[in-house]
Parts: C-alpha cells; sequence; structure tokens
C-alpha cells in the first residue's frame, strides 16, 4: 500500500510539472501587460519619468527576469530582448528585426524615434507650430510603423513638412539627419542571414519559471495583479467554497441515488424503474447553466409568484449568529446552486448503480442465496448490494471533476465567491497569476480525485491488488 | 427496518423539504441607525496612497483631505483645515512664477491616540505617495507640481506647499490628499532623514531609490497586509472593524471624534449613522431582490433594467427613495481621425455622428437612463459652453456629408467609397468595443443606422486590457467605443484630452486631436486664474472641437441611488452620488 | 432500453421478416433499430441538420425569389454568391431594408426575419402576450429580447453553430485520438522499435522544421494574416517541414549504412515506449478541469471566433476516443487475421490502417455521438459565460444568457435552454442506441 502510494505520488510530479508549463505558457502568450501605462496629465516632461516607474513595478512583480531557463531564438536576438516589456514596442521592434536582423541598429534606430519625441516636445512654446505637430505626429506613427514602404512614406511626410518650415528645419536639421541616418544604417547593415542561424541563450535558474514554480510549491502563488497581494489570500476562501459545496452535492447525490439505483434495478422494468430511467436520463442531459438559470429566474424573484429562495449569494450573517441560525441562512442561499450541483452527478450515479446492482444480481452466488431461501430483502442488500456498491465508488474519480466544472457555472450565476467564479472574474481581469494559479490546484484536486478512487478501488474489491493496479 | 435506504432516503427528502426556507420573509423593518449600502465590487486595498476605484469612495469615510468638496454646492470647503489657504504668488527663486499654498490644520484635529494632526502628518503623506516604490502614481500623475513643504516651526499645524508653475487646479490636487498618521504608518520613522523635495525632483528621486536602502524597506512594508486591509487608521469620522472578504465592510462612528466638537462644523465634517456597512453585490438582480427584501438600505450605480423595475414596484416605492442625478461620466465613440485615412475628413467624422439615432439608444441599451450631450463637460459648469447644438439623428444629412467628402457607391455593394492613394477603398469601419452590457446593446444599433447611410461598421468585441494596453498605445484602431468620468476640477482642465502632447502612446487624446492653435489656447487656459477670460478660451476651445468631431458624444448617463426612506438624504452629483455620512435618520412620529 | 414495450417486439418481428443483413453495419443498424428512442433521435437530428443547413432559407427577411421591377431575383442565393465574391448586388437591391420593397411577385421565408435585424419598437416582446403586429405572419412566435431581435430566427441561425461545434471538434478530436490511441495500443510498450539514427535524425529534423518552416517565418505569417493568406503560408511551412523532416531521414538511412568495427552502430534498434508515453499524456490532459483550461485558454486570445473555440475543445476531448481504440486496439492486435497480415509480409503502417482501424472503429462511435453531446454543451457553457464568441455570432448559450440580465424576459430561459437540451439529449440516445446496438450483450 504504502510504496504504491508512493508510485503514484512520484507519478503525480511528472504531471503536475507538464501542467505548469502549459499554464505557464499561456501566461506568457497572454496579451496585454500588467504594467498598464496610465495616462499622464502633463506628458511632455516625463516620458523617461513613466519608463522608470514601468521599471521598478515590472522589477517589484518579477517582470524584469528572463522568463524560462533558456530560449531559443535566432542568433539576432539579443539575449536580453525579454526585457522589454511595452507590447507596442516589442512587437514593432522584433517585425524590424525579424527584416533586417542587425539588432545593434534596430535599437539604436528605435531610440532615436524617442529622442526626436522629445526633442519635439521640448520645443520653446514660440516655435510650436502646426507644423511642428504634424512632424510630432508623424514621428510617433513611426513607432508602431514597420513595413519600409510606410516609414520611408513617413520620412517623406516629415522632409515635406520641414521643407515648409524654415524655422523649425534650421533648429531640428542635424537631429532629424542623424535620426534619418539610423534608419539608412539599419537598411545597410542588414544582415538577414543572422536571422537562420538559431541560438540557445541559457538564463540560469533565476527565471520567472523557476521561482513562479519553487514558491507555488511553497504555498506562495504569487502577486496578483490586479489587486496587487497575494493569489494564495484571495484563491483560499474560494477554494474553501468549491471544496465545501462539492463535498455536500457528492455526498447528497450519492445519498439518494444509491437507493434509488437500487430499487430501480430490483423493480426492473415497472413503472417505477421505467419512470425512474426516463427522467434521470432526461436530467443527464440537462445543462446545468439552463437550469441554474431557470431556477434563479423563476425562484427567487416575485416576478413569477414563486419567490421561495433567496437568489444570488449575499452573506448577511454575522459571525455572532447562532449556529443553527447561519445553516438555514446559507442554506436559504445555497439550496439553489446545491441542487444544480448535485442533479448532474446524482443522474449518472443512479445510472451506474443500476447497472452494476442488474449485474450483480445475475451472478451465480445471487441465485445461490435465492435457492437457499434467503428472503428477497436479505438477498439484495446482504448480497447484491454490497457487491454493486464497489464500481460506484469508483466513479468517484469522474464525479469531481465534473463537480467542479460545474461549479464554474453555477457559482458565475449564484455569484458564490468560489474557485469557478473567482477564475471567471480574473479572466475577466486579466489577472494571470491568478487564473494559473487556479489551473494548477485545480489539476491537483483532479488527481488527488483520480488517486483517493484508486485507493478505493482497490480497498473495495480484494481481487484487485496494489501491485496489480499500478 | 427492512428498508433502512429508502427510509433514509425519505428522511433525508423530509428533512430538506422542512429545512426549506421559512418561504415568505416577513418584513421586519429595520429602524436602526445603521446604514446597509451596495456597492458593485469591493475595494482591493484601503492603503490611503494606493487604492483605486471603490476603494477611492470608502476612504472618503476613513480618511480627510485638507478641503473637501461641498456634495452640495461642489465647491471645495474646509475639511481637515480651519480654513482655505493662502494663495501667494511666487515670483523669484526656485520656484518663480508658481505659487505657495499655506494651510493650518483645524486645531482640534487628532488622531485616533490623541496625538494631533500636524503638517509632518501632510508631509509624511505626500512623502508617502512620492516614494517611487509605491504603486500611486495614479496620483502623483497630478501632483508633480509640488516641489516643497515647509511646516511651520512654531506652529507644526501650519504649513506652506510650494507649486512651481500657475496651474488652475493647484489648490485642488494640493488639497485632496488622503492625510494619514506618521505614527502608524511609519513607526520606524524609515523616512526621516529623506526630504520631500529630494523625493519630488525625478532626478533626486531615482538617486535616492538607489542609495538609501530605507526607501524601499518603508514600500514594502507600507504595501502589505496590515496598512492595505488590517489596520486603517485616519482621521475620518468612521473607523474600520471589519473586513470579510467579498462579503462585507463595517466602519464603526467613532465615539469621540474630533468633527463633533467643531462648532458650526460643514457638510464635510458631518456624520449621522453610527454604522456604514459596505456590502459588495456585484449581480444586479441579486441586488433586486435585496432591495426588495429590505435587507439594504442603499445601493449605487443600480442596473438600468433593475432600476426602472424597482421605480415600478409598490413595496419598494414604499420604503425606498429613488435619486437620479446626472454623473460625471460620459460615453462617447473615439475615432483615429489622425491616423485612418477613411476619416481624416471631418465631414466623413460628422457624418458618422448623424448616423447614430443616439435619443433611441438612451432608451433601448439604457432603459432612457440618460441626457444628450455635446461634450462631455459637466452641463452645470461655467466653463462648459452651453450654445453648441446636439447633434441631430439625420441619415440625410449624412449622406450629403459623405457625397460631398466625395464618396459614393460606385460598385452598388450598399457601402460608399472613394479612391484614396489609388486605391479604391470602402468606408468600413472596424469599432471596437468592450463587454459590458451597454456597449453589446449598442453595438447592433450603431451597426444598422450607419448602413442606412452606406457606411459599414464592423464591431469587434475587445477586452479592455488589449483595447488600453496594446490597441491605444499602438493607435491601433479605428473606432472604439469609451466611457471617461472624472470630478468636476479635472475636467475644467482640458491637456489630458485634448492637447497634442498628450497623444502619446500612453497619453489619452487618442483622436490625435489638436494643432498649434488649439495647443496654444489650451496652455492658456491652464494658468489664466481670471475665471472669465478662462471661460472665453473654454468656449473657443469647446467650438473648435465641436467643429472637428475627434469623438462622437453619446450621453451622460444618470446616475441611479436607492435610499431607505427612514434616511433623509440627497443624491449628489459628486462620486459615489451617496454620501452615506450625510444620512440622517428621521425621527419617527 | 429507456420503453421496453410491446411494440419492440413488432419491431422485432419485422427485422426478422426481412432476413438477416448481409453485412456487418446492416446487422448493426438491424439492432439500432430495434432501439425507438435512438431512431427517434437520429430522424430529430435529420431535421436539425436540415435546419443547419437550411436556415437561411427558413429564418430571414429576404424573399427566397421576387420580381421587383420586372426583375427576377433570388437574394439569399445571391447573398452567398456576393459573399463568395463572385457577384455583386444589382443597384435596385442595394436597399438595406428589405420589407421596403415594392415586390410584384415574392415567396418570403417560413419566419419573415433575420437573426441579428435589431427592431427597436419591438423590445422584449412576449410569445404569449399580445404584438402590435400587422398580422400572424409578422407575429414573434417565441418572442424577441432587448433589441427586438426575433428569437425563433435566432435559434434557427444558432442550429448551424451547435451542429458545426459538434462536428468540427469531435472531427479534430477523433483525428488525434484515433492516431494517439491506435499507435499505443498497437505497438505497446514493447513492439516500437527504430534504429537509432532514425530517432535522432527525427528529433534535430523536427528542431530545425519548426525553427525553419515557423520560427523564422513568423514575420511572414504576421503580414500574411492581415492580407488573409494565412493559410496558403501555412500550407507552404508545413509542406517545408516536412521536406525538412524528409532530408534529415535521408541522412538517417545513410547513417545506418556506416559501418565502423563490423558493426553498423548507429542502425542498432531501440524500444520506444509508446503506451506508456501516450498514456503519460492521456493522464496529463485528463488531470486538467477541461473547462478551467478551456476558458483561460479562450481568454487570451485576441481575436474571438467560434472556430478558435470549436478547435480547443477538439485539442482537449481526444483522449476518450484515445483510451477506447487503445483497448479495441491490445484486443485486436492479437488476433488471428492480424497475425496472418504480419505473417504475409505487410508492414506496420498498412496493417493499422487496413486491417487494425478499420475493426476498431465501430466503438469509437458511440465516444463519437456522446462526444459531440459534451462539445456542444461546453460550448454553449462558454458562450453563456461570454467567453469566446464574436459579437456578431448568434448562438444558444448567448441567447440564454441574455435572461440571466433580466428576470421577466422568461422565455428567453426557457426556449434557447431547450433547443440546447433536445440537441444533447439526441445524441446521448443516439449514443446509447448505438451501445446497444454495437454490444447486444449488454442488453438487459
Amino acid at each position: 500500500m504504502l510504496s504504491y502510494l508512493l508510485k503514484r505520488f512520484l507519478i503525480f510530479i511528472p504531471t503536475l510539472w507538464l501542467v505548469s508549463l502549459i499554464a505557464f505558457g499561456l501566461s506568457r502568450l497572454a496579451p496585454g501587460s500588467p504594467l498598464q501605462e496610465e495616462a499622464s496629465l502633463d506628458t511632455s516632461k516625463d516620458i523617461a519619468f513613466w519608463e522608470k516607474e514601468q521599471k521598478n513595478l515590472a522589477r517589484s512583480l518579477g517582470l524584469d527576469k528572463p522568463p524560462f531557463y533558456f530560449s531559443i531564438t535566432s542568433k539576432a536576438y539579443p539575449a536580453d530582448f525579454y526585457q522589454i516589456l511595452t507590447p507596442y514596442k516589442k512587437i514593432t521592434q522584433q517585425k524590424l528585426l525579424e527584416q533586417y536582423g542587425n539588432w545593434e541598429d534596430v535599437s539604436s534606430y528605435y531610440a532615436g524615434i524617442l529622442d526626436m519625441e522629445r526633442l519635439l516636445m521640448d520645443l520653446p512654446d514660440s516655435s510650436k507650430t502646426d507644423i511642428s505637430i504634424k512632424v510630432k505626429k508623424s514621428i510617433r506613427s513611426l513607432y508602431t510603423t514597420y513595413l519600409d514602404k510606410s516609414v520611408e512614406n513617413i520620412f517623406g511626410r516629415i522632409e515635406e513638412e520641414f521643407q515648409s518650415d524654415s524655422f523649425l528645419n534650421a533648429l531640428l536639421t542635424d537631429d532629424y539627419r542623424n535620426f534619418k541616418n539610423k534608419y539608412v544604417a539599419l537598411k545597410e547593415n542588414a544582415n538577414p542571414s543572422k536571422l537562420y542561424i538559431p541560438s540557445i541563450h541559457w538564463y540560469g535558474f533565476d527565471n520567472q519559471y523557476h521561482n513562479w514554480l519553487m514558491n507555488f510549491i511553497k504555498g506562495d502563488f504569487g502577486i496578483s495583479y490586479i489587486h496587487r497581494r497575494p493569489v494564495a489570500d484571495m484563491v483560499k476562501p474560494a477554494l474553501s467554497w468549491t471544496i465545501s459545496l462539492s463535498l455536500v452535492s457528492i455526498f447528497l447525490a450519492y445519498i439518494i441515488s444509491i437507493p434509488l439505483g437500487v430499487y430501480s434495478a430490483v423493480l426492473k422494468n415497472s413503472w417505477f424503474d421505467r419512470i425512474t430511467t426516463f427522467l434521470l436520463f432526461a436530467m443527464y442531459s440537462l445543462p446545468v447553466f439552463w437550469i441554474a438559470t431557470i431556477l434563479l429566474v423563476f425562484f427567487t424573484t416575485s416576478e413569477y409568484g414563486m419567490n421561495w429562495f433567496d437568489g444570488v449569494w449575499i452573506s448577511q450573517i454575522s459571525p455572532d449568529a447562532p449556529f443553527m441560525e447561519q445553516v438555514r441562512e446559507s442554506f436559504n442561499h445555497l439550496v439553489l446552486p446545491i441542487i444544480c450541483l448535485t442533479y448532474t452527478s446524482f443522474a449518472f450515479l443512479v445510472r451506474q448503480m443500476r447497472g452494476s446492482m442488474l449485474d450483480v444480481k445475475e451472478q451465480l452466488y445471487i441465485r445461490t442465496a435465492r435457492a437457499k431461501g434467503l428472503g428477497e430483502q436479505k438477498v439484495i442488500w446482504k448480497h447484491a448490494f454490497r457487491n454493486a456498491l464497489f464500481p460506484i465508488i469508483t466513479i468517484f474519480a469522474s464525479v469531481l471533476p465534473a463537480i467542479i466544472t460545474g461549479s464554474v457555472v453555477v457559482e458565475f450565476i449564484y455569484q458564490i465567491p468560489g474557485m469557478g467564479w473567482r477564475t471567471l472574474e480574473s479572466i475577466r481581469e486579466q489577472d494571470w497569476p491568478v487564473v494559473f494559479s487556479i489551473l494548477m490546484l485545480g489539476s491537483v484536486l483532479t488527481m488527488i480525485g483520480i488517486l483517493i478512487s484508486d485507493i478505493l478501488y482497490v480497498l473495495a474489491d480484494p481481487r484487485v491488488s496494489f501491485k496489480r493496479k499500478l | 427496518m427492512k428498508n433502512v435506504p429508502l427510509t433514509l432516503f425519505l428522511s433525508l427528502v423530509c428533512s430538506i423539504i422542512f429545512l426549506f426556507p421559512n418561504c415568505t420573509t416577513e418584513d421586519t423593518p429595520i429602524k436602526d441607525n445603521t446604514v446597509r449600502l451596495r456597492f458593485p465590487a469591493e475595494p482591493s486595498s484601503l492603503n490611503p496612497a494606493t487604492m483605486r476605484s471603490y476603494g477611492v469612495f470608502v476612504t472618503r469615510y476613513l480618511f480627510q483631505y485638507l478641503t473637501d468638496f461641498d456634495s452640495e454646492t461642489l465647491e471645495l470647503v474646509p475639511n481637515l483645515v480651519k480654513s482655505a489657504p493662502i494663495e501667494t504668488p511666487i515670483e523669484e527663486g526656485e520656484y518663480a512664477g508658481g505659487y505657495a499654498f499655506t494651510y493650518e490644520i483645524h486645531e482640534l484635529a487628532d488622531w485616533d491616540n490623541g496625538t494631533p494632526v500636524t503638517g509632518y502628518d501632510y508631509e509624511f503623506s505626500l512623502k508617502a505617495l512620492f516614494n517611487p516604490l509605491v504603486p500611486s502614481k495614479h496620483f502623483r500623475a497630478y501632483l508633480d507640481h509640488i516641489r516643497e513643504i515647509e511646516v511651520d516651526a512654531t506652529n507644526p499645524k501650519k504649513f506652506t506647499v510650494y507649486s512651481d508653475r500657475t496651474y488652475i487646479l493647484a489648490e485642488a490636487t494640493i488639497s485632496n490628499i488622503n492625510v494619514f498618521p506618521k505614527y502608524h504608518y511609519d513607526p520606524a520613522d524609515l523616512l526621516k532623514d529623506i526630504s520631500f523635495k529630494e523625493l519630488a525632483n525625478p532626478a533626486t528621486a531615482e538617486k535616492l531609490q538607489q542609495e538609501n536602502a530605507n526607501i524601499k524597506t518603508f514600500a514594502e512594508q507600507f504595501q502589505e497586509p496590515k496598512y492595505t486591509r488590517e489596520e486603517i487608521v485616519g482621521s475620518g469620522p468612521y473607523k474600520l472593524v471589519e473586513w470579510i472578504e467579498k462579503q462585507r465592510l463595517v466602519m464603526v462612528r467613532k465615539k469621540d471624534w474630533w468633527g463633533d466638537k467643531v462648532a458650526n462644523p460643514n457638510i464635510t465634517l458631518l456624520a449621522y449613522p453610527d454604522t456604514i456597512i459596505i456590502l459588495p453585490i456585484k449581480d444586479d438582480n441579486a441586488l433586486g431582490s435585496a432591495i426588495k427584501d429590505g435587507t439594504i438600505d442603499a445601493a449605487i450605480s443600480v442596473n438600468t433594467t433593475v432600476f426602472k423595475d424597482l421605480q415600478q414596484n409598490p413595496t419598494v416605492q414604499d420604503q425606498f427613495n429613488f435619486h437620479t442625478p446626472e454623473a460625471y461620466l460620459f460615453f462617447y465613440i473615439c475615432m483615429n481621425g489622425s491616423k485612418v485615412e477613411k476619416i481624416k475628413d471631418k465631414r466623413v467624422r460628422r457624418a458618422l455622428a448623424h448616423c447614430l439615432d443616439i435619443d433611441k439608444i438612451i432608451e433601448v441599451a439604457y432603459d432612457g437612463m440618460g441626457v444628450r450631450i455635446v461634450n462631455g463637460l459637466p452641463s452645470e459648469q461655467n466653463y462648459a459652453n452651453s450654445e453648441l447644438p446636439l447633434i441631430p439623428f439625420d441619415l440625410d444629412k449624412a449622406r450629403n456629408l459623405l457625397a460631398e467628402a466625395g464618396w459614393s457607391d460606385s460598385n452598388n455593394n450598399g457601402i460608399v467609397d472613394k479612391e484614396i492613394n489609388g486605391e479604391l477603398t470602402e468606408l468600413s469601419l472596424q469599432y471596437y468595443f468592450t463587454g459590458s452590457a451597454f456597449s453589446k446593446r449598442m453595438v447592433p444599433v450603431f451597426v444598422d443606422n450607419a448602413q442606412k447611410a452606406g457606411i459599414e461598421i464592423l464591431p469587434e468585441e475587445i477586452d479592455h486590457n488589449t483595447l488600453v494596453g496594446v490597441k491605444y498605445p499602438a493607435r491601433d484602431f479605428e473606432m472604439a467605443g469609451a466611457a471617461s468620468g472624472s470630478d468636476p476640477v479635472a475636467f475644467a482642465d482640458p491637456k489630458q484630452f485634448w492637447h497634442t502632447n498628450s497623444d502619446t502612446p500612453s497619453g489619452t487624446n487618442r483622436a490625435g486631436f489638436g494643432n498649434a492653435a488649439t495647443d496654444a489656447l489650451i496652455d492658456s487656459i491652464r494658468v489664466t486664474l481670471d475665471k472669465e477670460k478662462q471661460f472665453e478660451m473654454h468656449y473657443r476651445l469647446q467650438e473648435i472641437i465641436y467643429e472637428e468631431q475627434p469623438y462622437i458624444f453619446l450621453f451622460t448617463p444618470l446616475e441611479r441611488l436607492v435610499v431607505h426612506k427612514r434616511f433623509e438624504a440627497k443624491g449628489s452629483k459628486f462620486k459615489p452620488g451617496l454620501h452615506a455620512n450625510l444620512f440622517k435618520l428621521k425621527i419617527e412620529q | 432500453m429507456l420503453f421496453s414495450t410491446k411494440s419492440e417486439k413488432q419491431l422485432l418481428k419485422e427485422v426478422e421478416a426481412q432476413g438477416l443483413p448481409k453485412s456487418y453495419w446492416g446487422l448493426v443498424w438491424q439492432q439500432f433499430k430495434l432501439n425507438r428512442m435512438g431512431l427517434w433521435s437520429l430522424r430529430i437530428l435529420y431535421v436539425l441538420i436540415f435546419i443547419a443547413i437550411f436556415g437561411d432559407f427558413i429564418a430571414n427577411e429576404k424573399p427566397i425569389i421576387c420580381k421587383v421591377e420586372d426583375k427576377w431575383c433570388v437574394p439569399i442565393v445571391h447573398k452567398y454568391f456576393v459573399n463568395l465574391g463572385w457577384a455583386s448586388w444589382d443597384d435596385i437591391y442595394v436597399k438595406q431594408n428589405w420589407t421596403e420593397y415594392d415586390y410584384q411577385f415574392s415567396i418570403h421565408p417560413l419566419i419573415p426575419f433575420t437573426a441579428s435585424r435589431t427592431d427597436l419598437y419591438q423590445s422584449n416582446v412576449n410569445p404569449m402576450g399580445r404584438q402590435r403586429v400587422e398580422s400572424l405572419r409578422w407575429r414573434h412566435w417565441l418572442g424577441t429580447d432587448k433589441l427586438g431581435r426575433d428569437l425563433l430566427a435566432g435559434l434557427i441561425t444558432g442550429t448551424r453553430i451547435s451542429m458545426l461545434v459538434g462536428i468540427v471538434s469531435m472531427s479534430i478530436a477523433g483525428f488525434i485520438g484515433i492516431f494517439l490511441g491506435s499507435m499505443a495500443g498497437f505497438f505497446g510498450d514493447k513492439r516500437f522499435r527504430i534504429s537509432r539514427s532514425s530517432l535522432f535524425m527525427n528529433l534535430i529534423g523536427a528542431f530545425f522544421g519548426i525553427f525553419y518552416a515557423f520560427g523564422t517565418r513568423s514575420f511572414v505569417f504576421g503580414e500574411a494574416s492581415k492580407s488573409g493568406s494565412l493559410g496558403i503560408e501555412l500550407f507552404k511551412s508545413i509542406l517545408l517541414f516536412g521536406l525538412i523532416l524528409a532530408l534529415f531521414n535521408g541522412l538517417a538511412f545513410l547513417l545506418k549504412k556506416i559501418t565502423i568495427t563490423k558493426t553498423q552502430p548507429f542502425a542498432k534498434k531501440i524500444t520506444i515506449p509508446l503506451d506508456l508515453i501516450i498514456m503519460r499524456l492521456i493522464e496529463v490532459f485528463n488531470s486538467i478541469p477541461a473547462l478551467l483550461f478551456l476558458l483561460s485558454i479562450v481568454a487570451i486570445l485576441e481575436q474571438k471566433s467560434i472556430f478558435f473555440t470549436m478547435a480547443i475543445i477538439g485539442l482537449i476531448r481526444w483522449t476518450s476516443i484515445a483510451r477506447f481504440i487503445r483497448a479495441e486496439m491490445l484486443r485486436i492486435r492479437d488476433l488471428e487475421y492480424i497475425e496472418a497480415a504480419r505473417a504475409l509480409g505487410f508492414s506496420q503502417f498498412q496493417i493499422i490502417w487496413r486491417h487494425a482501424i478499420p475493426n476498431a472503429l465501430p466503438p469509437v462511435l458511440i465516444t463519437f455521438a456522446f462526444g459531440i453531446a459534451g462539445a456542444i454543451l461546453l460550448e454553449a457553457a462558454l458562450s453563456f459565460l461570454g467567453i469566446g464568441v464574436a459579437e456578431s455570432e448568434i448562438t444558444w448559450g448567448k441567447l440564454l444568457s441574455e435572461a440571466r440580465m433580466d428576470f421577466k424576459v422568461w422565455w428567453m430561459a426557457i426556449f434557447p435552454g431547450l433547443a440546447i437540451f433536445v440537441t444533447v439529449t439526441i445524441f446521448n440516445l443516439i449514443g446509447e442506441g448505438l451501445t446497444e446496438a454495437l454490444n447486444p450483450k449488454l442488453k438487459q
């Protein structure tokens, strides 16, 4: 048993590692950046100031580190390319690099745009003319332009504008020529062959993935981008909600489905069996979000005269209230969600129970028992039932993920602050550290579910040993 | 017991039925002096220097400003200080051309531990805000004109703030900062040796950040849960006693608050309810039933549909008052006119504006809870030009304008087209919108209306962060639905919206509006303290904006407030619209 | 199974009267017909498929055929041609509102509304109440939503998407599942042997293939996706990838021939435990909570489209098919005729493709039917949550989600949900029927 458990846990590790890679990979692909640039009142003087703020923020979130242990790129890329964090800057420079392959020139040209912009912004008030503003706009559009034709177009336009303003021309002509030369150099020194040489950069262990994973194992899930507080603090209460709701509904599902399954098997082909089978089949196909919506729409408002339950979760209970009061109050809120979470798995379980009971009923030993003259009830409950119970226990593994999935929707509809709700909320806010922590935790939970059901399977059926199972 | 499981099953079913809630919740009228106030979301932090969105509203009950807005007159009145500051222009020295503001904190003002509120606390609050490692740049951005603070050596309650330029918003921005106690937020006095002057200068601040370890230690400590969620200490009338995440936030009236001792207190020093409980309820239907059940006393930002529904409900009518002041918020469609060739011509932009049946949009997509606007400025403010007419829904005019601008349907596909740079271009425009219910509902109307004038609108839903973080900075959009909100003061400075210097990737002049003339106009508005001249220039600027049509201004929504009738309360235009501290319990007859 | 009634015996008789069918599939079909629910489900499915294909001709504001100003026109068909770029509208048809014409003659679809057409004067029309419409013909039989869009027309348009979701995503899942499952089952842990040179050369080839065919071409992809020629570029890349791989395989072939001290070190074969690897992969996929995973992937896509959702559902739903086919393969690979084929000298892949897979397929049909039901349900849940659908796409889940915003519109809560329920049920019933037809033993 111990060695079996150990082996199972050893298998967990590569699986979790793969999941962590997937989760981290996704977080890298996510659009947008946690370092949203914010509007400033007076942008003219502090472009550099904002850049610095961004860097500080990146550092505090650990985003200034390389993302992974290594990177595989073409030789044209510099090792520290990851340090460009602003999405549009990254994209434009990447596109330029992919055309010309010479990083030095790309970065010096791109820095040149910033210098030009700053020059234009710092112009004395007297020379701020319509022309200078047009030039400024043109220069700014270079930030996101990478196709040669468009860039040349913009340069052409800028030159035309310079022509029409001799004062501006005199003031900036050298700077502009310098800047344009950088672009010319970029094109002249193009070295696209570099793009075809693969190169591997090794960054070592101080990288974002490694830090994230190590902290995750330690129980520190990182800091939320949006709320700037530990993810663990946000996920913990959510997790306890989801787990307790799931356990209650699994318990209910089992406790209702077992007798129902047994009876419909015993009374096979009776009206009882047929109706339950039909109803359960229908239930099985009922989308949980539909039922949840219908229950919410019809039974929580006075609109249709059936205001029987409280709708969406709002906590009003004071923690000092007597225990029964609290139970009663939460019950009022949670009846509908629990019904929704229970009925799907419940339909599935009854069908399984009925099937396995029918299987067992045909077994030889049941016939023997009956032949011995035992009462029907005794045959059913003492012999058949016990044996029919094994398979249904093992189904636990498939019920748990289903309930977790179901809870996403149900929590969303009833606004229960559980994992599913938290996930949707975080996805909406693009709070990736939270989303991926939940993804990892969800996987861990599912794996534990599978493990428990494997163990139960062995415990319930002595014929299967741990050794053979592996 | 032959049928054990069946009995078990039946008893369980019975117990569930038995446990079924008392189906009709009897209405026990609550008469206490507690306000259960609904917010659509809970604040993520209550740190006085880094909080955002709903945190700003909640901290209003816990902290105080130097001077604050009177929620009725919308004018600045003393809050923590004795009287309005003394302004003196600085004529020479480092800050020549700027102003000095001298404040004196009220002599009764004290913290929870009995020590007086002093100028040093204000200085400390500013230092915390300007700590480069404290994520408070959303406040810092407005404060970069402050250079130095000088606390009077003889009277620590008296201090002078030096601003290095003439700026119409200088007083308001200096005054509207949460003042928080040094003894609580910096017990080790980490920032003692660092002067505000050094922090206010980006160059020296950079140097400090590298050299002085205390900057980092303070920033880290300042952002710990203790200071963001657990122990919030301010001079406001309320004290945070409980905060259960996503459930409730309880604030209790301080017993011997200094404001109570002030004779003839102004409106910002009033606080009636004993307890204010903030309930974050996101779901609008839940809110609707909570109001019907009487489990909450007041709510802000009620969903329009739910609000209409509640207004028609007789029981709710009996128990609640409804307020609908205009909000400091407006919806508009941003057009990237300076970059997208198709809409560079202002006639095309005007044609698009004529295509929108805004009245119908307000009625259908916003349940009629909106007021049409010419531009985003609050109509009651003097600087808003009231003579500009609304742009009517007029498809013929739109067609004529398009024809004038050279657009015609030459290939008979129902969409007008024109030759641009030698290529036949269809007037088909991409329209980004984010996922709110309103913007979703507006899209089909926009598409339908524009189609009738021969313009094709291609709507694309986009995530807010992608729009703001990727598309706007790169100016990679044609049109986008947007909303903007502010307070009466910030609207008075048009720089952020319309100056070409704000047309940077991170700037908010996203339409690329502006030329030298408008820039000059904006620059002089910012430094003209003479109201009449300033308004003149405001009007001129607004006329130009009206002509140029960089945005299509849609409407200003009405704020939807619900307050229980046992309280005397007024809805205010000032955010968040409800000032729960002013809810006065009516005396039962 | 559900209702075993007398008529089942009758059916049995009928079947017997027809005589024994000749083929395997004939037998399966005969068994399937015994299941009345399954049979009826199949019939409903035909109807749904009909609606999915011809939805435009059932609910549309455009007439099917009409005569205006002495010209005949078939606007709906014409629209297809216009969309394909084969035709353009004649100048008399450029009016955008098709109800404004004076038709000399016209045949209109059954429901004279287009799903996306808003009518602000018909907002939230109650299907049961009085409607302010000209005649019964213009009645909104299932009501309208807040913007006055006809719900019935929406449901009809949504049918196509639901069917597509089921079929496309399960085709992807089926392709991956069958490939990996049959590899795992047929080769097991011991039978997949490959020479050292092939293995290493293939690994290196794959690296360079990805690098040159995809990595270095990312700029081209970016430009192509703007001009709409992404498909062609992708095809070129795949071709390039194949070429590079082939090149390295050629090298591997040469390497094998190298003889060092009388042995051929590179030709030595090593065993790859395919079964183990693929089973681990399945385990990984099974451990990830599907909906959470789907939500996070769909959320990071910049462009929202139902087709991405379909593809992703396919990519995570292949495991059950793979497991099924693996189990079948384990059984089949030791059967006599496979042994015989092996003895006859057929190559491994020939045996798999020509002999093993066709025999393992029937049970997969069952998972396929259940899988479609699951995929439709998953997509509906996603669009209900408002994730991964573009605004212009009308799906059942999205229609249903409107009920959450306004409790008064009960019809938005009932009908879209019913549509999802019926579709999911019939696929489940067909799956059930197939199970019984393929394993008559199971039938109690």
